[in-house]
C-alpha cells in the first residue's frame, strides 16, 4: 500500500510536469522577423496616411485659391466695364 | 521516504504553477499569432486605403492647379486690355499708386495737427489739394483702386479744412436810411460806430464808395478772423502786422501784405485805419 502510494505520487508528479511543459511549450507567438514585418507595415500605413493628410491640406488651399482667382476674374471683368465707362466720360 | 515524496510533489506543483503563470504573463506581453495576423491585416488595409486616397487627391490637386492657372491667365489678359485702354503700363500704374499713397500719408499727417498748426501750414494744405487735382488729370485715375484712394484723400482734405479755423460772419441787409457808421453802431452789429471800416473792408467787393450804400444790399458782418485774415488794431502798421507770427513772422514781408490789400489801404501804406480787415496772402 505504501509502495503503491509512493509510485502514485511519482506518477502524478511526472504527469503534472509533462502537462505543464506541454502547455508552456505549445504556446505560439510571432517571431522577430514577423514583428519586424508588422512594424514595417505600421510605418508604411502611417506614412501613407500622412501623405493623404498633406494632400488634403494642399487641396483645401488650392480650393481657396481657386475661389479667390474666380472672384478676381469677376472683379477684373467688372473693372474693364467700369474703366470703359469712365474713359467714355473723360 | 514518505516525507521526500510529499516534498517532491509540492515542489513539482510549485514549479508547474510558476511555469504556467510565467507563460501566461509572457503571453499577455507577447501577442498571439491571431492578434499578429489581425494587426498586420489592419495596417495593410490602412496603407492601401491611404494610398488610394493620395492617388485621388493628387488627381484633384492637378486639376485644381490647371483650373487656377487658366483663370489667372484670363485675369491677366483682361488686366492687360484695361492697361491698353488707358494707354499705360504696369510700372506707371505702380508709380501713380505710390504717389497717391504718399499724398494720403501727407493728408494723415496734416489731419493729426492741431487747428493752430494747420493754420500755420495752410499753404501745405493748398499744395496737397493742388497735387491731388493734378493727379486726377492722369487717366490712370479711372482705375477703381485709384478712384478709392483719391476719394479717401479728398475726404481727408475736407476734414482738414473743417478743422482749420474759419472766419465767422453774419449777414446784414441794408435798409433805407442806413450808412456804415450807423450800421456799425447798432447793438447787434458792433455797438461801435468807429468799426464802420470793418464793414467797409470786409465788403469791399460790393462797396465802391463807403458813403454810397443801397437798400437791400447784404453785407457780411465780420465776427472772427479766419486763417487768412487780420483785423487791424490801434497802433498797428504793416511792418508790425507782417512780423506777427500768425501773419508772416517776418517784418520784411509787409510789401506782400500791402500788395494784397492795396485796394483797401490806398496809395499810402503808412496810413492804416483801425478795424480794417486785411487779407493775408498765403
Amino acid at each position: 500500500m505504501k509502495r503503491f502510494s509512493t509510485t502514485s505520487i511519482r506518477l502524478a508528479v511526472f504527469v503534472v510536469l509533462l502537462v505543464a511543459l506541454v502547455i508552456v511549450g505549445c504556446s505560439k507567438h510571432p517571431n522577430e522577423k514577423q514583428l519586424k514585418a508588422l512594424e514595417d507595415a505600421k510605418a508604411a500605413a502611417l506614412s501613407a496616411e500622412q501623405k493623404a493628410a498633406d494632400c488634403s491640406s494642399e487641396k483645401a488651399k488650392l480650393q481657396a485659391q481657386l475661389a479667390e482667382a474666380k472672384q478676381k476674374l469677376e472683379t477684373m471683368k467688372q473693372e474693364k466695364v467700369d474703366v470703359a465707362k469712365r474713359l467714355a466720360a473723360w | 521516504m514518505k516525507f521526500s515524496s510529499k516534498v517532491l510533489l509540492i515542489l513539482t506543483l510549485a514549479l508547474s504553477f510558476t511555469m504556467l503563470s510565467g507563460s501566461y504573463a509572457t503571453a499577455q506581453e507577447k501577442m498571439s499569432m491571431d492578434e499578429y495576423n489581425a494587426q498586420l491585416k489592419d495596417w495593410q488595409t490602412r496603407e492601401a486605403n491611404a494610398k488610394k486616397a493620395v492617388e485621388e487627391c493628387a488627381s484633384s490637386v492637378a486639376a485644381l492647379k490647371t483650373e487656377i492657372a487658366g483663370i489667372t491667365a484670363e485675369s491677366d489678359k483682361i488686366w492687360g486690355e484695361i492697361l491698353k485702354m488707358i494707354g499705360t503700363d504696369q510700372a506707371s500704374v505702380d508709380a501713380y499708386r505710390n504717389m497717391l499713397k504718399a499724398l494720403d500719408s501727407q493728408a494723415d499727417g496734416l489731419l493729426a495737427l492741431s487747428p493752430e498748426e494747420l493754420f500755420k501750414r495752410s499753404d501745405e494744405v493748398a499744395a496737397l489739394e493742388a497735387k491731388l487735382a493734378e493727379a486726377k488729370k492722369n487717366k490712370i485715375s479711372v482705375l477703381t483702386e485709384m478712384q478709392n484712394l483719391i476719394a479717401s484723400i479728398e475726404g481727408k482734405i475736407t476734414q482738414i479744412k473743417n478743422k482749420m479755423p474759419k472766419a465767422m460772419y453774419d449777414n446784414y441787409t441794408v435798409v433805407v436810411g442806413d450808412y456804415l457808421w450807423k450800421i456799425a453802431g447798432k447793438k447787434d452789429i458792433y455797438a461801435n460806430p468807429y468799426q464802420w471800416m470793418r464793414i467797409y473792408s470786409y465788403n469791399k467787393d460790393q462797396i465802391k464808395d463807403p458813403d454810397l450804400i443801397y437798400p437791400k444790399q447784404i453785407f457780411k458782418i465780420h465776427r472772427e478772423c479766419g486763417p487768412d485774415e487780420y483785423l487791424v488794431a490801434k497802433g498797428d502798421y504793416l511792418k508790425k502786422i507782417a512780423s506777427n507770427p500768425k501773419v508772416f513772422g517776418d517784418p520784411t514781408k509787409w510789401t506782400k501784405l500791402y500788395e494784397k490789400n492795396k485796394a483797401i489801404i490806398g496809395s499810402d501804406p503808412t496810413r492804416l485805419y483801425p478795424y480794417t480787415v486785411l487779407v493775408i496772402p498765403r
